[in-house]
């Protein structure tokens, strides 16, 4: 089997007693998706946010397989070599496109902004991209224009996705990417974000507390209480064979639509 | 050729949110399954049958024991394995045909039943021939192709699941009841298609509660006893 993108050991960071993440251990593979499920304040977020260097942990390592096969701790990386990472390697799509879109310009500049960040230089070159991307994404390229603060919020997610795609990023983090969705807009960027990772080949960290999406999307499920991984597994067998008391809880608390 | 070697296998489900009661499921069970076998779990509601099937496809865990899956290059105990080896053996080895179909909102019958062959790199025109094939053979009409399942008859919907599993060829197929919605015609179509996937050296392992059905395809029946 091929090594890890990423391999975090011992991961630490403690607001309070139960609020934080403690002694994590995790791997990620290329072209896996990971999904990290719990109830609000379980850490999830804490996680992800160590995960992608958006945050520093008080204790453990977090190695990281760049594209040149380099192994990079980034619990010991400088800010300056994990905005470097962020621009080429990571993408990071928030909960809420407001956090990761630049809602003032325009949706192709917010597109070609990024790929501007590696280097790209000619405007025809990235404007033709962008319009690509924004098809990738189910937008009308008409609107490559327009301000993203005239989208929805669906579109604006999308937009985001676009954002983050575009520089082809090795691995992606996302954080409730269909929070604050309606349930049809939510299947059909599920849908989107599926059919791009499995073309793409990118590996994905995805933290949501909706089991819905992640049957969908998760290849493997890790399941957090109290700053902990309480068990894990492959997605189906977790849903359907729960063994933690809370796993079961959380499961039987899904509604059956069908 | 063995194909499935289970070997003291043991399953209590426990349900810890209702005042930790205990299920005993299955206990020290063992049994094998060669190639151009068709094995049929037999026994009343509740014994473990389902239980045993989704085991075998690595969907529950078995407490004890071990599940070797014999691929054509290995050996794999589905208890001890990774989930990356599980899903790699689900890719190429394991089929499972479920009771009902589950799959992603909006995604048509054509993508669903080619997307196994696409992910295991078989080239597009041979796609192409197959996944017709199939869907011509379980009478689902070309009408409904290019639209997403959500909509379809129970049968229909059905008929999309068994051919999304049976499309891969795979060496062992696990089959849920498979023909519980469909008509006799169709059912019988199913009957043929897992005649020839014995014919071809499939190892086969079921559930059938169509006594006729059974007694047309079974080549061994394993009597569950329910333990509680």
């Amino acid at each position: 089997m091929v090594d890890p993108i990423l391999s975090a050991q011992n991961l630490t960071k403690s607001y309070a007693p139960e609020q934080g993440c403690f002694s994590i251990a995790l791997d990620v593979w290329p072209g896996e998706v990971l999904g990290i499920v719990g109830e609000s304040g379980s850490g999830k977020s804490t996680l992800l946010r160590l995960l992608s260097g958006q945050e520093y942990p008080d204790n453990g390592s977090i190695q990281f397989k760049t594209r040149d096969h380099e192994s990079i701790d980034l619990t010991e990386a400088t800010e300056s070599t994990l905005r470097y990472l962020g621009r080429t390697e990571f993408g990071i799509i928030h909960q809420n496109p407001r956090d990761g879109l630049r809602l003032r310009i325009s949706a192709g500049g917010n597109i070609g902004e990024r790929l501007m960040g590696i280097g790209q230089r000619h405007y025809g070159d990235i404007r033709s991209i962008a319009s690509q991307w924004m098809r990738e994404v189910e937008i009308d390229p008409g609107r490559i224009d327009d301000k993203p603060l005239n989208f929805s919020g669906g579109m604006q997610q999308r937009l985001q996705i676009a954002r983050n795609l575009v520089t082809n990023p090795r691995l992606i983090f996302m954080d409730e990417p269909t929070g604050g969705l309606d349930v049809s807009v939510q299947a059909k960027l599920l849908d989107t974000l599926k059919g791009l990772v499995q073309e793409l080949g990118i590996a994905v960290i995805i933290v949501t507390h909706d089991m819905g999406v992640a049957r969908l999307l998760a290849d493997r499920l890790l399941v957090m209480k109290n700053g902990q991984v309480i068990e894990s597994g492959l997605t189906d067998q977790v849903l359907d064979d729960p063994h933690a008391a809370y796993t079961q809880q959380l499961v039987a608390s899904i509604l059956q639509v069908n | 050729m063995r194909r499935i070697t289970v070997t003291q296998v043991s399953k209590t489900f426990v349900l810890h949110n209702q005042g930790g009661t205990q299920l005993p499921v299955l206990n020290q069970m063992s049994f094998h399954v060669d190639a151009g076998e068709c094995v049929v779990l037999y026994g009343q509601s509740g014994c473990g049958k389902s239980t045993l099937l989704k085991m075998l496809f690595g969907n529950y865990l078995a407490d004890s024991g071990s599940i070797e899956i014999h691929t054509d290059q290995e050996v794999v105990d589905l208890v001890q394995a990774h989930p990356h080896d599980v899903l790699t053996l689900r890719r190429q080895t394991l089929s499972f045909v479920s009771q009902f179909l589950r799959v992603i909102p909006r995604v048509s019958t054509w993508d669903l039943v080619s997307d196994p062959l696409k992910r295991n790199g078989v080239d597009p025109s041979e796609i192409e021939d197959r996944v017709t094939q199939i869907l011509h053979r379980l009478n689902l009409p070309e009408s409904l192709w290019q639209l997403a399942p959500a909509t379809f008859s129970g049968g229909e919907q059905q008929r999309v699941n068994i051919a999304r599993s049976l499309i891969l060829d795979s060496p062992i197929i696990l089959l849920d009841e498979p023909t519980a919605s469909l008509d006799a015609n169709n059912r019988e179509v199913v009957a043929e298609l897992i005649s020839e996937a014995r014919a071809r050296g499939a190892a086969l392992v079921g559930i059938f509660h169509d006594d006729h059905l059974r007694a047309q395809i079974a080549s061994r029946l394993i009597h569950l006893e329910a333990l509680t």
